[in-house]
């Protein structure tokens, strides 16, 4: 799979699950959407949100970088950088991969 | 003046069936679950019990609690959500979406009850204590499970690589953090997610009285609407143990408490002979809806059965052992009664406390004898269920109201050689059944019961 398609996955798997987050229709979901502009976040949400992407990645994100996320695609390259630390470090790559739990 | 009190409403989760009606007929059908302990308990420790009942997990998402829910909340406040829900849908009220993002509520159709004037009894024995152990265990282990991985990797020797694989993985533990664990291991977790869900702002109570906690937490709801408080209550009560290490059945297996033998379909048997304990349960919950009379009347609610009395007394006598001369246990049953303004002889059925271990059916029996004499019918509800601790008393309340609108109860399951002249149910018959009393007795010495009688408003089954 190459790292377009990679991405495009990730992101899939993002939207599905802040639209899951914040029950809305996942049309409305870019990777330019802003989580407080745009999608009016609270900090309630926000832990919902980083609980909800470490169960369908399956993976811990405590990393203090991801309370910074601004937009979806921030989130989308936050996941990709965890995947290759994770296959550097030689953990198995939590994500992306059709064969992890979704 | 005392105003009555009607039950309108039933929901019901249980090892043998979810759901009222599911529950009832496996209870008439004397359906049981029992199952051998997860072997991978044997890994940390000897039991010398083998046998409990686990709970097939309600499919939350059709009751509309999806992934997020399930990991915002603990399952004792899932399986209050579920239970209620069902027992409002029974109720006829129904629920309005308030806010969707956050999966809130209001009650319609309640007949002018303000959400001020509504509020919930739970009661539960141990809390979200599967998630306070979640939160431990994936703190205590995350770190020192790498830091044996990380020695793994450096050792040759395939011996002591195989005993550290096996330490590994015994060393179980969520692999997250859960960043609602604060809420999720609170003892009042199911009272107060489902006062949120509900958008109920009358008190909201999580009564704590071990085996007791689910009738305590219907008495206490029965008595804020009788005294003119409260019009509506959701009362019920919860429990949840879940453990990949067996802990909390050891607990129990360590007091000696628990059903003995190998047999899933003869080992607990209440009040017979060959008793040994009691079967552990993993869990389940019923919550009632509890109304006004005249309110649930005039909105032409089901009037499922009215709750007339309740007491409670303290043994004051040891933590675990109950009081052997059942003195208090005859003093919270004279209680309940005299409440009701009834007469033993008045009394038709017993739901009784009925766990199974050798002491306690035998002071709970003779206590029934000397005040009933063989007269009403007596079953145990935990001969199907096991004991599901503070959701028992409401999953037995649940059974003695639709014993009364049924006109009938379910067999106390293997009991072949009582041990006392009781009228004990050895199969389901029809029966006059005009007033009954559900009791619930617990370590730390709580007892507690309610009586609960067919109202003339009842509806046909």
């Amino acid at each position: 799979m190459g790292e377009t398609e990679i991405r495009a996955e990730v992101f899939q798997r993002v939207r599905k699950v802040v639209a899951e987050v914040l029950k809305i229709g996942e049309d409305r979901i870019t990777l330019e959407s802003r989580y407080t502009e745009d999608l009016h976040l609270d900090s309630f949400d926000n832990l919902s949100l980083l609980m909800a992407l470490e169960d369908e990645f399956d993976r811990s994100i405590e990393d203090e970088g991801a309370q910074q996320l601004a937009t979806v695609g921030e989130t989308v390259d936050f996941i990709l950088r965890q995947a290759d630390r994770a296959v550097n470090a030689g953990a198995a790559p939590p994500a992306p991969s059709t064969t992890l739990a979704s | 003046m005392k105003r009555r009190v009607a039950v309108t409403g039933l929901g019901v989760v249980s090892s043998i069936g979810h759901g009222a009606g599911d529950f009832w007929r496996a209870c008439l059908a004397g359906n049981t679950r029992v199952e051998a302990i997860p072997p991978a308990w044997l890994d940390y420790a000897q039991f010398t019990s083998r046998l409990w009942s686990p709970l097939a997990e309600p499919d939350y998402e059709i009751w509309g609690l999806g992934r997020i829910e399930r990991l915002q909340n603990d399952a004792t406040a899932l399986i209050a959500m579920t239970a209620a829900f069902q027992a409002l849908e029974a109720a006829g009220i129904t629920r309005e979406m308030k806010d969707e993002k956050r999966g809130t509520f209001v009650l319609s159709g309640t007949g002018g009850v303000a959400p001020e004037r509504a509020g919930i009894s739970l009661g539960t024995g141990i809390g979200g204590i599967t998630s306070a152990l979640r939160s431990t265990l994936h703190q205590a282990l995350t770190r020192p499970k790498e830091s044996l991985r990380e020695l793994r990797a450096r050792l040759g020797d395939a011996g002591v690589l195989d005993l550290l694989e096996t330490i590994e993985r015994r060393l179980q533990a969520p692999s997250r953090a859960n960043a609602f664990a604060v809420a999720m291991t609170m003892p009042n977790t199911a009272t107060s997610a489902l006062s949120i869900k509900l958008s109920l702002v009358g008190p909201q109570t999580t009564h704590c009285a071990a085996c007791s906690s689910g009738t305590v937490a219907i008495g206490h709801g029965y008595r804020s609407i009788a005294s003119g408080d409260m019009d509506l209550i959701l009362a019920g009560g919860v429990e949840f143990l879940d453990d990949d290490y067996g802990a909390i059945f050891h607990s129990f297996d360590l007091a000696r408490t628990l059903v003995r033998g190998d047999d899933p379909s003869r080992a607990n048997r209440p009040f017979d002979r060959e008793r040994s304990g009691f079967l552990f349960s993993q869990g389940g919950g019923a919550v009632l809806v509890l109304e006004e009379l005249e309110r649930a009347r005039g909105r032409g609610a089901p009037i499922l059965a009215e709750v007339a009395g309740f007491a409670e007394t303290s043994d004051a006598h040891n933590i675990m052992v109950m009081e052997p001369e059942g003195r208090q246990i005859a003093r919270v049953i004279a209680g309940a009664l005299a409440e009701a303004g009834l007469r033993p002889d008045e009394v038709d059925y017993v739901n009784a406390h009925g766990t199974g271990t050798v002491a306690n059916d035998e002071t709970e029996a003779a206590v029934i004898g000397r005040i009933f004499g063989s007269r009403p019918l007596v079953n145990s509800t935990k001969s199907l269920l096991g004991h599901t601790l503070g959701a028992s008393g409401a999953l037995e309340a649940v059974v003695t109201v639709l014993s009364l609108q049924h006109q009938t109860t379910h067999a106390c399951k293997n009991l072949e050689d009582p041990i006392a002249d009781l009228n004990f149910v050895r199969q389901v018959d029809s029966h006059s059944i005009r007033v009954a009393l559900s009791q619930s007795f617990a370590f730390g010495g709580h007892n507690a019961a309610l009586v609960l009688k067919a109202s003339p408003h009842t509806a046909a089954p």
